[in-house]
């Protein structure tokens, strides 16, 4: 009874194992390589198909970031839960877009304070919270605020803030 | 256009440190050409840390200065050592029909990875959250990058090393901006490199087209094309670990000390792509003792040439840890902790876990089929110098659960289902070529 697969002195791949050719079963190894490879490719192609749309919550900070040039670190508050995911991946993905400003999370003690809210009555309870006042607000409802009262706010584009 | 520059300059620095080495002994070409580009582009990495690391932030002429230097060193060092041996400079490329179809039957992979990634341009989670957040601080932070170790920004994973993103750093330099191209090619190219070292290292064992096989097996499995294109630093990890595997084994084959080096070098330069990169690296450094020492084939010169330079290719990793890392805030000691106990109840869930994602079909079946081809070639796969790979893996995923264990600081669930996936797609390139050469290769081959 041969266990080895040096058994065989030939070239060939013929392995004995406990009598019984394993050259089928490699084989059969390869031919399920292939199916798998067929198979694959097939579910690749049918994902592929479809045309995604591209969806990244961090564009909804876009046009944030050139007042905060000169700042290395300021505040971001939400009234969404920040321990579910939805939340999460926005405040991650706002780190991401003004990097490399680090976003303080749930900490309004800095000069300049980002509000995601989830409407305008959240936002304005967080500014009159915090006794911020809104310097900017873009197109997605987000605010950039500033808790220094004598922040020069001429160029402020967030009038159209209402409850 | 700008990607290709930056490749090339990258590419070229890598092939003529190798090139070298290639003074004393034979390297295959199309090693010498895969190894350029990896770790070429580690190099560049590897230039602008030293530039953090001196100059104290991102400085575009100090990355330069750095590249120079390291160029009209190369080139030297090859004009002496070809000048000596009167040797031909540049490899002759062989006409091997079986490595040209395979090419170009691999390069079919990058289709649908081209595709998708036009509709996935910011990657998955810890791309925007750690990789390329890193890059970006690296990139636009001057000399206030180091805030991305700052203890609050823990979410980002601070403590892990940084490679890709000092990759990503090196090509947005020729962009002058965080384009998100840089991160989707050098996804996209990692991903081709380690499907081209595993045919590679399989061709040449075998010498036939079937070496292609693993390599489509592997890279046209629709969650493994989705996680080859997320720009997270998984990839870079299992291109440098499977090559230092595979050229660990042929060092060992050979003889050949400049081999030996490669396989350091990439093991070194894996130490920088993350923590479990770091772990690697030391694991496979401990292996490499008895791998290379144990009589009868004994061989002190592999082994100061493998130790030799995975020391020099490690040193941002362990300058990195001697003053940069900072302390894991994300860690609990669940054997010492009242609070967050690490219990009996985690450790079942975390092999129920590790069950579950083994026999889920979103791998399509491969783990069934390589615990098959393992069956098929159980002997074969711990012999002949593939038992360092049994040996490594066991020691790796050993590891891997004890820290899933002990860390408690993350709900378990959560935690196995957002990281188990990624660990093992890191290592799985590895244990495919492993399964695949064990049964393909000729029995007689040492």
């Amino acid at each position: 009874m041969c266990l080895n697969v040096e058994c065989q002195p030939s070239n060939k791949t013929t392995i004995n194992y406990m009598n019984i050719s394993i050259k089928p079963f490699k084989n059969f190894f390869l031919g399920c390589c292939l199916v798998l490879i067929i198979v694959n490719a097939f579910q690749l192609f049918q994902k592929l198909s479809p045309q995604h749309p591209i969806y990244f919550s961090g564009l909804k900070f876009s046009g944030l970031g050139e007042i905060l040039e000169q700042e290395s670190i300021i505040g971001y508050v939400s009234d969404l839960d920040l321990k579910e995911a939805g939340p999460l991946a926005e405040y991650e993905q706002a780190q991401y877009m003004l990097a490399p400003v680090v976003l303080d999370v749930m900490n309004p003690a800095h000069k300049f304070i980002i509000i995601n809210p989830s409407n305008n009555t959240a936002a304005l309870d967080k500014l009159k919270e915090f006794n911020a006042r809104p310097l900017l607000r873009n197109q997605f409802g987000v605010i950039l605020a500033t808790t220094d009262q004598s922040f020069p706010d001429k160029n402020s584009k967030a009038e159209n803030l209402q409850p | 256009m700008n990607y290709l520059i930056s490749l090339f300059i990258s590419s070229l620095l890598g092939f003529l440190g190798l090139n070298v080495l290639r003074s004393q002994t034979r390297i295959d070409p199309i090693l010498h050409i895969i190894a350029s580009i990896g770790l070429g582009l580690a190099l560049s990495a590897q230039i602008i840390f030293y530039t953090l690391f001196i100059v104290g932030h991102y400085n575009p002429t100090a990355l330069w200065i750095g590249h120079g230097i390291v160029f009209v060193i190369l080139i030297a060092a090859n004009f002496f050592v070809f000048k000596k041996d009167h040797a031909s400079l540049f490899p002759k490329f062989p006409s091997d029909q079986i490595a040209w179809i395979g090419f170009g039957t691999l390069s079919l992979i990058l289709i649908p990875l081209w595709r998708e990634t036009h509709f996935y341009p910011f990657g998955g989670w810890d791309a925007w959250a750690c990789w390329n957040l890193k890059a970006k601080f690296i990139f636009l932070g001057g000399d206030n990058w180091k805030n991305m170790l700052d203890p609050s920004m823990w979410r980002s994973n601070n403590q892990y090393p940084f490679l890709l993103p000092l990759m990503n750093v090196w090509g947005w330099n020729f962009y002058k901006n965080p384009s998100v191209t840089v991160p989707i090619l050098n996804a996209i190219l990692f991903t081709f490199l380690t499907a081209s070292i595993m045919f590679w290292g399989l061709k040449r064992s075998i010498k036939d087209i079937r070496s292609i096989i693993p390599p489509l097996v592997f890279f046209t499995i629709p969650f493994v094309n989705t996680l080859s294109i997320s720009q997270y630093s998984d990839i870079v990890l299992a291109f440098y670990l499977l090559g230092c595997f595979v050229c660990l084994i042929y060092a060992r084959e050979e003889k050949s000390v400049p081999i030996a080096i490669i396989s350091g070098l990439l093991c070194g330069a894996m130490s920088f792509t993350k923590t479990e990169g770091t772990l690697a690296c030391l694991l496979i450094s401990g292996l490499s003792v008895p791998f290379l020492l144990k009589r009868p084939n004994q061989s002190w010169p592999l082994f100061i040439g493998f130790l030799t330079a995975a020391i020099l290719s490690a040193m941002p990793a362990i300058l990195f840890q001697l003053f940069w890392a900072t302390q894991n805030v994300s860690f609990t000691n669940g054997l010492t902790s009242v609070d967050h106990p690490a219990t009996f109840v985690r450790l079942k869930v975390i092999v129920m876990f590790l069950i579950a994602e083994l026999t889920s079909w979103k791998w399509n079946g491969l783990w069934f089929l390589l615990g098959g081809g393992l069956f098929l070639g159980w002997k074969k796969c711990f012999k002949n110098g593939l038992t360092i790979i049994p040996i490594f893996l066991s020691i790796y995923v050993t590891a891997a659960i004890a820290h899933y264990f002990i860390n408690t600081h993350y709900e378990i669930v959560w935690w196995l289902g957002t990281t188990l996936n990624r660990i093992l797609y890191a290592i799985l390139p590895l244990i495919v070529w492993w399964v695949f050469t064990a049964i393909l290769r000729h029995p007689d081959k040492k």
